[in-house]
């Protein structure tokens, strides 16, 4: 038996520096928020699945949410999947509730990043030979950047560009960890960190959690608002090592994903009217563009600076200003996605509103050890 | 007869102008030295000297039957370096390697090891000096402390760049000079050492190498930890003998200067130039002798490898504390899975 | 060639030893393992390749911020390794930079691969390949290109 899985409501808190609060408050607090958006009993909360890497080493294992929420004697399973971990617990609550083992699945995401001052940089230490000593984030993705400015004459300003829009977009959402404005010239002038990105090209480091129940049709007609339904899903991973010059300037893992879940779904990508893409870096969403058939593989650059991106654009890209401006919080960045891409759904984005959107995608990449885009995941959702 | 198939000098890019030096703790003093890099080590030295001995060789590692390796800087007791230069290069199984340490004199200790290896079994082998001198801030070294490697094959090849006539030993047992691991060295009376050292030794050991040569010798390398000592002992050799070193560009490297000035007068001489090659230090002196052959397959500039000269001509100069943080070992903190 | 951890592959980290794979030519470094992991052959027939010491930049990036074991600016690339026979791909390696100044990276430039200290395991160092322009492309731009004959200089 297969039957279609359907997003009943979302819970999203402010990401930020959330120095106050710990792992568990910021995991309850994402709770209470789904509760308050959508009018279920626990009970009849029938599985879990929880996204996070747990940096802050709190929260392993279901029994940090069922701790957290109060859902006892439920299943809940934890994923770790890198940056896809969030959009792949979405995508495992999905298979349930289609295959009928589950009516009414949660999917909690959350990551304390700020508990430690160093966030990931401590990973470049890592004493191993070859496999990425002494390479940060930055640099695995910043390396796509020198290499694509290098093969398709991608410009410098025009990477800026994907900050100077997602900033523009995070000024206006209620939920952005950063909430501020930023000029091409600004990116251009911030703190050099791995050469060619400096500071504004780089996701802040935050904290946040956030939440999504995915159910059955007829949950869904008794709870949201607007039906809005997982259209298709796709997952896939690429080891770490696979040296295909595709990899030096894209992410196979997000081409093969998103071709499963467009066909999946029967969307294109020239269906897609808004998106929450993985922009953990400016290049990241330039070259995801091109990934997710957005535009040519190359016009990234022009595809942003020419304002195709934009909320009036051709593809509305990150209007809750991206992982650059509302944060990254590992865990809870895919199911906040999820969460967003269903508000532009269902009208209630508020300031960043998207007019007439019917297709909504959301994507995340994760890397391995060196950088080839070793796992992607793409959730595409449509209002029915 | 024993030859040197090959030699070849490693020196490091990075160089430390003396004047900064005497700019910190007054002084004047002209020249440059060479710090090592922060991941460069008396080993990763060795290896990069070792390849070009081979190289000018035209030998693969794989062809060597044995490995000496000298050091007076190695930061470790136990682990060694022959082994490793020796692997590196693909020497593996039946290869016999040595480590000599415990006095500068340890570099002509390797090359006799070398010397009567060969004699003994016909073999390659392939001999390496490589240090890295520490540095106390304001000692009268400090500007003098350099950083090299070098290295020779030894075969018993008739067309070889080199033929060896004699390793000639003069043990005195006196000891002036001395050093405690990771310390600057104590010179003592550099009258006494001058008198009971050197000036005694090694006329002495320079003639008994040169019994067998052909030549009077016309250039001398001599590896001293201070330059007055060695040009001293170099105006101890009969006849009128060019003294070729790299002191003012490299400094005191410990037994790597016996391999590096070896390297770079076999770059550098006129074939048929008769020579003399002394490493002194604690206890006494050796010397060696030999006659660079003309048009020498070892000596072929053709050669893919960086010259002793080249490399000297190539440097990147460190500011003064950089001087210091580059010999310091690196703390790593990384986590470490084992 | 030191902890097991770092002695299981020491041949690829001390001798740039490397594997083909004989269904899609890819090149394994360092690991070899029984799978490809390009083609997904499973098991890969592997054939071992030697790889040069002297390699083209395909991508980098000049890192400003990293752990403070490391010295900064670190420039690191994409290298590849061709291999010795010139024959089939090359291995294409994470690599990083030493005695490089940023400056002098581009797409397409050649380095070659420098034995170095990596790091230690406990107090034992780890030893592989770093990369940096060829030194005689360096001769004269800094020192004074003499080479030295002379014993002047004493103190």
């Amino acid at each position: 038996m297969t039957r279609d899985a359907y997003v009943l409501g979302r819970g999203m808190i402010d990401f930020g520096e959330r120095y106050e609060d710990s792992f568990d408050d910021l995991l309850e607090e994402a709770y209470l928020a789904l509760l308050d958006d959508v009018n279920v009993g626990s009970d009849e909360i029938d599985a879990a699945w929880y996204g996070t890497l747990d940096v802050a080493d709190e929260g392993m294992s279901g029994a940090a949410v069922a701790h957290a929420t109060g859902l006892f004697e439920t299943p809940i399973t934890q994923v770790v999947n890198a940056c896809a971990t969030g959009s792949d617990a979405v995508r495992n609550a999905v298979l349930a509730v289609e295959s009928g083992q589950v009516d009414c699945a949660l999917v909690i995401g959350a990551e304390k990043m700020r508990d430690t001052a160093e966030g990931l940089i401590s990973l470049a230490a890592e004493k191993r030979v070859w496999r990425g000593r002494g390479v940060t984030m930055p640099a695995f993705f910043g390396m796509r950047a020198t290499r694509h400015m290098e093969e398709y004459g991608t410009t410098r300003e025009q990477i800026a560009e994907v900050s100077v829009k997602n900033h523009r977009h995070g000024s206006m959402y209620p939920h952005a960890h950063y909430k501020f404005e930023c000029s091409v010239d600004d990116v251009l002038s911030s703190t050099t960190i791995s050469e060619p990105l400096n500071l504004y090209d780089c996701c802040p480091v935050t904290d946040g959690a956030a939440a999504v129940l995915i159910g059955t049709e007829d949950l869904a007609r008794e709870h949201a608002p607007e039906l809005v339904r997982v259209a298709g899903t796709g997952l896939s991973s690429d080891s770490f090592v696979r040296g295909n010059d595709a990899s030096l300037t894209h992410f196979p893992a997000t081409r093969d994903a998103s071709s499963r879940a467009y066909e999946a779904s029967g969307y294109g990508p020239e269906d897609v009217d808004v998106a929450e893409v993985h922009d953990c870096f400016s290049i990241t969403e330039l070259v995801t563009y091109e990934d997710l058939g957005f535009c040519e593989v190359g016009d990234g650059g022009r595809f942003v600076a020419e304002g195709r991106a934009d909320l009036d654009g051709e593809v509305a890209v990150n209007p809750s200003g991206g992982l650059l401006a509302k944060g990254h919080p590992i865990g809870a960045t895919g199911v906040a996605q999820v969460a967003e891409i269903y508000e532009q759904l269902i009208g209630q984005a508020g300031d960043v509103q998207v007019d007439g959107v019917e297709v909504g995608l959301q994507h995340n990449i994760g890397v391995g050890r060196n950088a080839t885009g070793s796992v992607s995941c793409v959730n595409v959702l449509e209002r029915v | 007869m024993v030859s040197i198939a090959g030699a070849g000098g490693y020196v490091p890019r990075y160089r430390i102008e003396r004047e900064e030096i005497a700019r910190q703790h007054g002084g004047a003093a002209s020249g440059e030295t060479a710090v090592a890099a922060r991941d460069e080590t008396p080993v990763t030295m060795a290896v990069e000297a070792a390849g070009t001995a081979l190289a000018r060789a035209d030998l693969r590692g794989t062809e060597l039957d044995a490995v000496f390796a000298a050091s007076v800087t190695d930061p470790l007791a136990e682990h060694g370096i022959a082994a490793h230069v020796a692997y590196r290069h693909g020497a593996e199984g039946d290869v016999r390697t040595g480590d000599f340490r415990g006095s500068p004199r340890a570099a002509t200790d390797a090359f006799a090891a070398g010397r009567h290896f060969v004699a003994a079994t016909g073999g390659t082998a392939l001999v390496v000096g490589a240090d890295q001198m520490p540095v106390e801030p304001g000692h009268d070294d400090e500007p003098y402390s350099g950083a090299a490697a070098g290295a020779v094959v030894l075969d018993d090849a008739d067309d070889a760049a080199a033929a060896v006539h004699d390793v000639a030993a003069n043990t005195t047992g006196f000891v002036e000079r001395h050093r405690e691991h990771g310390e600057p060295a104590e010179a003592g009376d550099r009258r006494v050492a001058a008198e009971m050292g050197f000036g005694g030794v090694v006329p002495d050991a320079a003639e008994r190498a040169l019994a067998e040569a052909p030549d009077a010798p016309d250039a001398a390398v001599v590896a001293a930890p201070d330059q007055r000592t060695a040009a001293g002992a170099v105006s101890e050799i009969p006849g009128e003998v060019e003294h070729v070193s790299t002191f003012d560009r490299v400094g005191y490297a410990g037994t790597a200067t016996f391999f590096l000035d070896l390297a770079h007068l076999l770059e550098t001489a006129a074939g048929g130039t008769t020579a003399i090659a002394v490493a002194y230090g604690a206890g006494g002196a050796d010397a060696v002798a030999l006659t660079v052959r003309d048009e020498a397959p070892g000596r072929d500039e053709a050669a893919d490898v960086t010259t002793v000269a080249e490399q000297l001509a190539s440097a990147e100069y460190v500011t003064y504390a950089e001087h210091l943080r580059y010999r310091e070992r690196p703390e790593y903190e990384g986590v470490t899975a084992e | 060639m030191s902890g097991i951890r770092y002695s299981r592959d020491r041949r690829q980290h001390d001798r740039l030893v490397a594997f083909e794979c004989q269904d899609c030519g890819w090149v394994s470094y360092p690991e070899q393992r029984r799978t490809c992991k390009r083609c997904g052959a499973a098991p890969a027939e592997f054939e071992e390749v030697q790889l040069a010491e002297r390699g083209e930049v395909q991508t980098y990036v000049v890192q400003s911020r990293l752990p403070e074991e490391f010295e900064t600016p670190q420039p690191v690339a994409v290298v590849d390794l061709p291999q010795v026979d010139g024959e089939g791909e090359p291995a294409r390696v994470y690599g990083l930079l030493t005695e490089t100044d940023g400056d002098d990276l581009e797409v397409g430039r050649e380095v070659v691969a420098r034995y170095r200290e990596l790091f230690t395991a406990g107090d034992r160092p780890v030893h592989s390949f770093k990369f940096a322009p060829p030194r005689a492309e360096s001769i004269g731009t800094d020192g004074d290109g003499a080479g030295d004959r002379g014993g002047e200089g004493e103190r």
